[in-house]
């Protein structure tokens, strides 16, 4: 059974175990499997020029005949069978998908086999049409799980299977003075959900301009900045809600790392 | 309880899980009777440890990481992968012709899109050769007068230089690259692989019935008829599938769409691969068989074998097999 409740424009789909747990999926979107698309392309190029090279070195052994027929065969064999037999062999991965850290996966969210790579890809030829798969993106950004032609028949979705390992860490976090979290009333401290993603704003802070960064933190700065006793707290955390974030998880962690070492 | 001595208890169950998923999910290794066992009771706990971290509030990181964990259990679980019962040489054996006998109204209705065309063609350009013009290029045409007003010994396009291996890889990858393209077309409501089989069916007729009124005819006859046996069948199956998959969207059924092309999908994907290894046998044929220098008898006789063996094969073979199992 299978509930489905992405909404529009997320990158997640969910799926329903019989074991009752809900799990999730972080879909890849046209572009990264674009760019799959292309180390992928880059290898077949690769590959057959260096069958062409080997088969015309053999000539001279075997004659023109042999190897031109070769030549043809493995020529077929990589234009329809790269995808399908690398995602049989590597579990739904090819190589520009595994440089990517993509795979695909069925549907109900285990492995793929033979005949659902076979099937997915001999419908590339679908997907294409009319030109460069205009018919594939149409149909990956009008389907729930990103799925071109060849992934609603087959019943599979590509999804991304490692999350990018984020930049920066968290030492100069002590950059930031400490807020004492006494401000807040009813001893009300921010979830450690909430903490994470201040903690993932903050390593990113660095990538964005300053400006983005306090509009992102805006959005979490004003109902924490809520919880504050002091009117004048509220407005500091209004006017400067990324500093504001940053100071607040200092003091978290600082306290919740005493609390181990107690 | 927290986060700490949570962590602190579970993680060695998790790492154990781990082991025992990564040896479950690699293709070489089976794990004993005890070890799918003691899988299944970690499966179970791990999702239980899932559902307890999400009902706290510890974090995304955890759950992630026990998402993960959980999704590569699921997998191994459900994911049995349905490969060919007896392997590829079981599925050619009787799978694959059981399958298209299962399909036989798909069949006939591409059979039909295929050869009416080509008949109707054949008898039009051949009465009146110069209606060929209308259907395909001069340039088609003059190569292919060309090449059958030859002797199949002479040196030449259609010389023994240029045949064999050659002629066979280059059939191979043209039509199968055909095949699979007239099979996936069928997506679109089974308008691409009519197309296909409409075209090619004309197309076909065309040259037939114009090298036939330039008086070529026996020439053209006595080498295509032997792989045409195997060659034509592929297309109409590769024609089959096409319909298969185009019919579960025109007419799902009982099923939603998504649901009814998953199962005709795979029907549609096996019916296409038996049409790739028939036309491997067509273009082994044609480049090795058709283009010998031998008495048009010869050929029209092993031909005839051909067309029987290929009929025979289709209709027929797993058939007892069948009978004996149910």
């Amino acid at each position: 059974m299978q509930v489905r409740t992405a909404q529009p424009l997320s990158n997640r789909t969910y799926l329903e175990t019989p074991e009752n747990v809900r799990l999730a999926f972080r879909l890849a979107g046209p572009g990264t499997r674009l760019g799959a698309y292309g180390i992928d392309l880059a290898i077949r190029i690769a590959i057959f020029y260096a069958i062409a090279y080997v088969l015309t070195r053999l000539q001279p052994f075997t004659g023109m005949g042999l190897t031109t027929g070769v030549f043809f065969v493995l020529a077929f064999v990589l234009e329809w069978g790269y995808g399908a037999l690398f995602e049989t062999w590597w579990s739904g991965q090819t190589p520009g998908k595994r440089t990517l850290g993509l795979r695909v996966i069925k549907t109900e969210g285990y492995a793929i086999g033979f005949y659902e790579a076979m099937l997915r890809n001999l419908l590339r030829a679908a997907d294409f049409v009319p030109l460069f798969y205009a018919a594939g993106f149409l149909a990956s950004i009008s389907t729930s799980r990103m799925q071109r032609i060849g992934d609603i028949v087959a019943g599979t979705m590509v999804i991304r299977e490692k999350r990018p390992e984020l930049k920066g860490d968290l030492e100069s976090l002590t950059d930031f003075d400490a807020f004492p979290l006494t401000e807040f009333e009813h001893h009300y401290r921010p979830s450690e959900t909430t903490l994470e993603a201040i903690e993932t704003l903050f390593r990113r802070r660095l990538d964005l301009a300053p400006a983005r960064v306090d509009e992102i933190a805006a959005v979490l700065a004003e109902p924490i900045g809520k919880r504050l006793a002091n009117a004048e707290q509220q407005r500091y955390a209004h006017e400067k809600p990324s500093d504001f974030l940053f100071r607040v998880l200092r003091s978290a962690r600082a306290a919740s790392s005493e609390a181990q070492a107690a | 309880m927290n986060k700490q001595k949570f962590l602190g208890e579970r993680k060695p169950v998790w790492d154990r899980f781990e082991t025992l998923v990564e040896r479950a999910s690699h293709p070489r290794t089976k794990l004993s009777g005890a070890e799918v066992s003691e899988l299944s009771e970690l499966f179970r706990a791990l999702c239980y440890d899932l559902a307890q971290v999400r009902s706290h509030d510890w974090g995304s990181s955890i759950e992630r990481y026990l998402n993960d964990l959980v999704v590569r259990g699921h997998s191994a679980f459900y994911g049995a992968k349905p490969s060919p019962r007896g392997g590829v040489l079981g599925f050619l054996a009787h799978g694959f012709p059981r399958l298209l006998r299962q399909n036989h109204r798909f069949f006939w209705a591409a059979c039909a899109l295929f050869a009416v065309p080509m008949a109707v063609s054949w008898s039009v350009v051949a009465s009146d050769p110069s209606l060929a013009h209308r259907i395909l290029p001069g340039s088609v045409l003059y190569t292919m007068e060309e090449m059958y007003s030859q002797e199949l010994d002479e040196e030449g396009p259609m010389g023994r230089q240029r045949q064999d291996a050659a002629m066979a890889g280059f059939y191979v990858r043209h039509n199968t690259s055909i095949a699979f393209q007239c099979f996936a077309l069928g997506f679109f409501l089974g308008l691409g692989t009519i197309y296909v089989l409409l075209s090619n069916g004309i197309q076909l007729g065309t040259v037939a019935g114009y090298l036939i009124a330039q008086g070529h005819g026996e020439r053209f006859l006595s080498f295509v008829v032997s792989h045409s046996s195997f060659e034509l069948t592929a297309i109409v199956v590769a024609g089959t599938a096409g319909l298969v998959l185009g019919h579960a969207i025109v007419a799902p059924g009982n099923r939603s769409r998504s649901e009814a092309l998953r199962v005709r999908g795979l029907v549609a994907v096996k019916l296409a691969l038996g049409a790739a290894a028939m036309l491997f046998v067509a273009a082994t044929i044609e480049g090795f068989w058709s283009a010998l220098p031998l008495p048009p008898m010869v050929k029209y006789s092993a031909a005839a074998i051909l067309w029987i063996a290929v009929i025979g094969y289709l209709g027929f073979a797993g058939r007892a097999l069948r009978e004996r199992r149910s």
